[in-house]
C-alpha cells in the first residue's frame, strides 16, 4: 500500500460504520482539498431487511453480517473506491469486528489503502460536514485550533480539546452514565417510549423547569467531568415521592421532563463554557446522539455569544449527530491527507479505543 | 435515602450488608471482589438507580484496574484488562461488563457472542440485569441484589 501513498489523493473513499447497533456506510467524493458526501446509508432506515427477508431487531450486532455486504453494494455500486475507512473502536466488540474484517477483505481485494478510525474522533469530523464549513470551499474546510469539542451520546460524555487534526487531550468525561443513557432512563421512569432523548424532550416543551426543580451534578465541581447517574436517582425518588402524595399527574411529568432536561443541558454547557474559558479554544464544536437536542443547541449558543464571544461555535449538521458513517469518510479524508493508513493484515479492534492515548 | 440493603447469594451460602451511601455500597463491592477468580459469574440485580453500577465499579476497583466505569448500557458490554500484578492472584486476565438493560430476551446476548466470555476461566464477568438471561447463567453464579431499605 505504501508505495501508492507517495502521491496519494482518494478521489472515492467508502467509509464503514459498525460500533453497536447500526450498520452504516458512507462514500465521500473528494478533489484536491475538498469534499462531499454523495451517500450515507444506515440500514435500520433501509429496506435491506425486508428485501432479503429479515426482520431489524432493536440489537442486530451479528445482524451486521447479513447487512453489511447488501448495503455497501447499495451505497457504492460496482466503483472500486480508492480508500476504505473502518470504524476500529470504541463500541461493541463483536459488531466492530464485522465492519473491520469487511474492510480488510476490501482493502485486500481492492489493493486499496484502509484507514482506521476512532469513532470519537468520527464525531468531531461530523462538525465538517457543517454547511459553513463546506461552503467556505475552493480553500480547505477548516476549523480555528485549539478547538473544544463537547461529545454528548448515548454511549458517550467526553469533554476533548482538540489542538490539531490528530491531537486530542481529554478534558473530562461521564464518571458513571453518558447523557443520552441519563435521558433513555430518566424516560423509563416516566414511562416514556425509548428513544429517551426525543421523548422528554418533546414533553419538556409543555413543562416549566422552575416547577419543581432537580439537582445540577456536578455543577460546582471545580473540574470537567459529568455525572448522570445521581440525576437518574433523584428523578426516581421525586417521581416515587409525588405518587406517594398523588401529586403525579402528565403535567407534573412534563415539568419534570423540562426540569430533567434543563439540569442535563445546563451542566452541559457551563461545563464547556468552562473549558472554553480555562483553555482560550477558538472554537466550540458539538457533536453525538445528544447533539440533536435543540434545547441544547440553543442553550450552548446562546451561552457561547454572550459568556465566550469571539469563538466560533459549529454544531454538528441534525442528520450528522447520529452514529453515521459519513463523519468516518470525513475523519479518513483527515487522515488519508496525512497517508496516515492500516495495513489490511494488522488493522486492530480495540473495543476501548482512547484517541487521547496516542 | 441512601439507605441500601444488598444480598449476596451463592448457592445455599447468603450474606447480607446494610450500607449508607454509594461510597459505602462501593466499598462493600471492593471487598466482595477480593473473593471472585477467572470464570466467576456476578449476576447484579435491583432497581433503576438502585446503585448497580456503583457496586459494579466497586468490584472494578477491587481487582485493581485503574479505569473510570461507565455504565455499559448502550455499547452492551464492556471489556476490562486486570492489571498483570493482579492477574495471579484472581486467575483471571479480563473483566467483562454486561447490561442487559436495553435487551428483550437472552437470545440477543447470544447474538452479540456473549457466551465467549460468561463463565470463561481467564474472565471475570458482571451481569446487569440478569433476569432476563437466567438460564444462560452458570450453576456457580453469585447473585447480588440491591434494595432499596
Amino acid at each position: 500500500m505504501k508505495q501508492s501513498a507517495k502521491q496519494f489523493n482518494p478521489k472515492v473513499i467508502l467509509a464503514i460504520e459498525t460500533s453497536c447497533d447500526e450498520t452504516a456506510i458512507a462514500v465521500l467524493e473528494a478533489n484536491a482539498d475538498s469534499f462531499r458526501i454523495t451517500k450515507s446509508l444506515i440500514s435500520s432506515q433501509q429496506d435491506i431487511h425486508m428485501q432479503y427477508g429479515g426482520v431489524v431487531p432493536e440489537v442486530a450486532a451479528r445482524a451486521h453480517i447479513t447487512t453489511i455486504i447488501p448495503l455497501i453494494r447499495k451505497g457504492i455500486g460496482r466503483t472500486i473506491p480508492d480508500a476504505i475507512a473502518v470504524t476500529a473502536g470504541p463500541g461493541l466488540i463483536t459488531s466492530l469486528l464485522v465492519g473491520v474484517h469487511t474492510a480488510r477483505a476490501l482493502s485486500y481485494i481492492y489493493r486499496k489503502p484502509l484507514i482506521r478510525v476512532n469513532h470519537i474522533e468520527g464525531h468531531i469530523y461530523a462538525n465538517f460536514l457543517e454547511k459553513k464549513i463546506l461552503l467556505e470551499q475552493g480553500r480547505e474546510a477548516t476549523i480555528p485550533f485549539p478547538a473544544l469539542v463537547l461529545i454528548v451520546s448515548g454511549g458517550h460524555t467526553e469533554l476533548i480539546l482538540m489542538k490539531d487534526h490528530g491531537q486530542y487531550q481529554r478534558i473530562g468525561k461521564t464518571l458513571d452514565d453518558a447523557a443520552g443513557e441519563a435521558f433513555d432512563k430518566a424516560a423509563k421512569i416516566f414511562n416514556l417510549p425509548y428513544p429517551g432523548g426525543p421523548s422528554i424532550a418533546n414533553r419538556a416543551v409543555f413543562g416549566d423547569p422552575f416547577r419543581s426543580p432537580l439537582p445540577f451534578p456536578m455543577l460546582h465541581s471545580g473540574n470537567c467531568s459529568f455525572s448522570f447517574s445521581g440525576l437518574k436517582t433523584a428523578v426516581l425518588y421525586r417521581v416515587r415521592d409525588l405518587k406517594k402524595n398523588k401529586h403525579y399527574s402528565p403535567e407534573m411529568r412534563d415539568h419534570l421532563c423540562a426540569s430533567f432536561q434543563h439540569s442535563v443541558v445546563s451542566v452541559l454547557v457551563a461545563k464547556t463554557i468552562r473549558a472554553a474559558k480555562q483553555f482560550g479554544v477558538a472554537s466550540i464544536l458539538l457533536g453525538g446522539g445528544v447533539a440533536a437536542n435543540i434545547a441544547l443547541r440553543e442553550s450552548l449558543a446562546r451561552a457561547v455569544s454572550t459568556m465566550h464571544p469571539h469563538t466560533e461555535l459549529i454544531l454538528s449538521p441534525l442528520q450528522y449527530c447520529t452514529d453515521n458513517a459519513a463523519m468516518i469518510a470525513v475523519a479518513a479524508f483527515f487522515k488519508a491527507k496525512k497517508k496516515d493508513f492500516a495495513s489490511p493484515f494488522a488493522c486492530i479492534t480495540d473495543p476501548s479505543w482512547d484517541i487521547t492515548d496516542e | 435515602m441512601n439507605k441500601r440493603i444488598i444480598t449476596i447469594r451463592q448457592g445455599k451460602k447468603k450474606f447480607q450488608h446494610h450500607t449508607r451511601s454509594s461510597a459505602h455500597t462501593r466499598a462493600v463491592a471492593k471487598i466482595f471482589a477480593k473473593s471472585l477468580r477467572g470464570g466467576s459469574v456476578v449476576a447484579l440485580s435491583g432497581e433503576l438507580g438502585a446503585g448497580k453500577t456503583v457496586f459494579a465499579a466497586g468490584i472494578v476497583a477491587g481487582l485493581g484496574i485503574k479505569k473510570i466505569v461507565t455504565s455499559p448500557t448502550f455499547v452492551l458490554m464492556m471489556l476490562y484488562a486486570i492489571p498483570k500484578k493482579n492477574q495471579k492472584r484472581f486467575c483471571a486476565t479480563q473483566l467483562c461488563h454486561i447490561d442487559t438493560y436495553r435487551l428483550s430476551h437472552g437470545k440477543e446476548l447470544v447474538d452479540v457472542g456473549v457466551e465467549e466470555y460468561l463463565g470463561n476461566k481467564d474472565t471475570i464477568t458482571i451481569i446487569e440485569w440478569p433476569d432476563k438471561i437466567h438460564n444462560l447463567l452458570v450453576p456457580q453464579t453469585v447473585y447480588v441484589r440491591i434494595e432499596f431499605e
